[in-house]
């Protein structure tokens, strides 16, 4: 019996096992009863580890979310960061071809008001070395330019050439020390030479020092040199001293502050006058100016009305229409002279004449 | 071939050892892992693989003891009962069988070999699905279907991810 047992041990025990949980699901079957100390036990192995492992996912799952909104968060950043770049060069590259079209622009009104033959060319290098200085230009032979001719651009005098090429032309600047020009002031017309300072301007030379010439005067171009025409700016009155003979007269060239990516080369040059001095401050109105309105002759009509006629005056004259326009969309422009505005009379109630009263007969003695 | 999967020699008849610990925490890893992960929401997949099914077998098959086997099975079986709270004994019995039944196929094959450990799990998952599902229907009287096409594929992916278990848990041996 007992060798019995051991040969069929294992299936018996198999048996005994399988036997015992079907009893016992037989029993939850038929009961609906549960087993709860199975259970209990189960869960309680389990669960201490469940809440350690949930503890740790939720640390995990916590600590990479925020990795990941960082990280989402810093690619965002550097997204933008990228547009924004894209944006400013894009932006300068806008300002640029506006700059250029507004040169172009203004080169063309230039060749159109100045009576000389001109052609346009484009700065393709520039040399400077110890105080001199000379730029190369894209025209040469081939379009007419010739040693001596001069370069200019609206805002005054470049330089001249000083040697050509087939295709191009090596222009010595205003501030070279080996350039010189004739020059007159605006206001007192006093003449004299212009002469380079290499990185620090011009100097005006061989003024007399009884001449009058102020800081902030212009000097044109004299024409007495046969390089450049009469009339064509040359630069700015920076300083003035008084010397026995001369003075000693600094000016401020156009090339020093601009640097010219446009030029233009005169062919044949025609002298021209030199303009008459403006008024150098005169004040930018973003609104009728006051003074007038307040000046304006006020019959009958209060300050507001003079206002408001001097409001609609500006937009007649400029087919403006107030209130119709959209943010950022272009103002009428104040500055307009316009005649002087003579506000409408107010005209006086009409007169109700007084009942006349009946004829009084003359009293009798 | 049939030289390479039967035992041939005595080396192939050692049962692994393991240390106590082991078979504490690969079974309650095991089933950890199959209650636990499903919640996870990337990991809904987690609850087709039958982990507490293949630590059983593997206990089984490598412990060469058909009472081993049967009791990781069964107690492996009524743990799941219990955490999946169902009528406790399914699993337990539907185990208890597959533990007894692994360890006695294993005592006739090289358990080591990649190939029968592949061939084991896949049956004995059958095996385990189809007792599990004539328990529900005989036992409980639940008529539910039993997909068979959905069961092969659920056991090939069961056997593949047996072998990579498999392998890692013989890294858990105890030296010879």
């Amino acid at each position: 019996m007992e060798s019995l047992f051991a040969r069929y041990r294992n299936i018996l025990l198999l048996l005994l096992a399988l036997f015992g949980q079907i009893l016992l699901l037989a029993w939850q079957v038929k009961s609906d009863n549960d087993v709860p100390l199975v259970r209990v036990w189960a869960v309680s192995a389990v669960t201490p580890v469940a809440s350690l492992l949930e503890n740790m996912r939720h640390g995990t799952t916590g600590f990479f979310s925020n990795y990941f909104d960082l990280r989402d968060a810093r690619e965002q950043s550097r997204d933008l960061r990228s547009e924004r770049d894209r944006l400013k060069v894009e932006n300068q590259i806008l300002k640029d071809e506006l700059a250029a079209a507004q040169r172009a622009q203004a080169m063309a009104g230039f060749q159109t008001r100045t009576p000389s033959k001109m052609i346009g060319a484009r700065v393709i290098g520039e040399a400077s070395g110890m105080g001199t200085r000379s730029v190369l230009i894209d025209r040469g032979t081939t379009s007419g330019v010739r040693r001596g001719m001069a370069v200019v651009t609206p805002d005054g005098i470049v330089g001249k050439v000083l040697a050509v090429y087939r295709t191009a032309s090596q222009v010595l600047a205003v501030t070279d020390p080996a350039f010189a020009a004739g020059v007159e002031s605006q206001k007192s017309h006093a003449r004299g030479v212009l002469k380079g300072l290499g990185s620090s301007g011009a100097r005006v030379d061989y003024v007399g020092s009884g001449q009058k010439v102020e800081v902030g005067e212009l000097f044109f171009t004299s024409g007495e040199d046969r390089v450049f025409p009469r009339g064509l700016p040359a630069g700015k009155v920076t300083s003035v001293k008084d010397t026995a003979n001369f003075q000693e007269i600094q000016i401020a060239p156009a090339w020093t502050t601009l640097a010219p990516e446009e030029v233009l080369v005169i062919l044949d040059p025609v002298h021209q006058s030199i303009p008459e001095a403006t008024p150098t401050e005169s004040p930018v109105f973003l609104a009728p100016d006051a003074a007038t309105t307040a000046q304006a002759p006020t019959t009958h009509g209060t300050q507001a009305n003079t206002l408001m006629e001097q409001y609609r005056k500006v937009g007649e004259a400029q087919k403006h229409v107030f209130g119709e326009g959209l943010p950022g969309s272009k103002p009428p422009d104040f500055n307009l002279k316009l005649p002087v505005v003579t506000p409408v009379p107010v005209k006086p109630a009409v007169a109700v004449p007084a009942p006349v009263p009946p004829p009084v007969p003359p009293r009798q003695p | 071939m049939q030289r390479g999967i039967l035992i041939d020699d005595a080396r192939q008849q050692r049962r692994a050892d393991y240390a106590p610990w082991v078979l504490f925490a690969v079974p309650l890893g095991a089933l950890l892992i199959q209650v636990y992960l499903p919640l996870f929401r990337p990991l809904p997949f987690v609850r087709y693989i039958e982990l507490p099914l293949l630590a059983t077998i593997y206990f089984a098959i490598m412990r060469r003891s058909q009472l081993q086997g049967l009791a990781i099975g069964m107690l492996l079986g009524l743990a799941q009962d219990s955490l999946f709270y169902q009528k406790i004994g399914m699993y337990g019995i539907a185990k208890t069988m597959v533990g007894y039944f692994s360890a006695s196929v294993g005592l006739q094959f090289d358990v080591e070999n990649a190939f029968v450990r592949i061939v084991l799990a896949l049956v004995f998952y059958l095996f385990h699905q189809f007792l599990y599902w004539v328990l529900q229907r005989g036992l409980l009287d639940q008529p539910v279907p039993f997909d068979l096409p959905r069961e092969l594929v659920l056991a090939m992916v069961n056997a593949i991810i047996a072998m990579a278990l498999y392998h890692l848990l013989d890294k858990l041996r105890r030296r010879e």
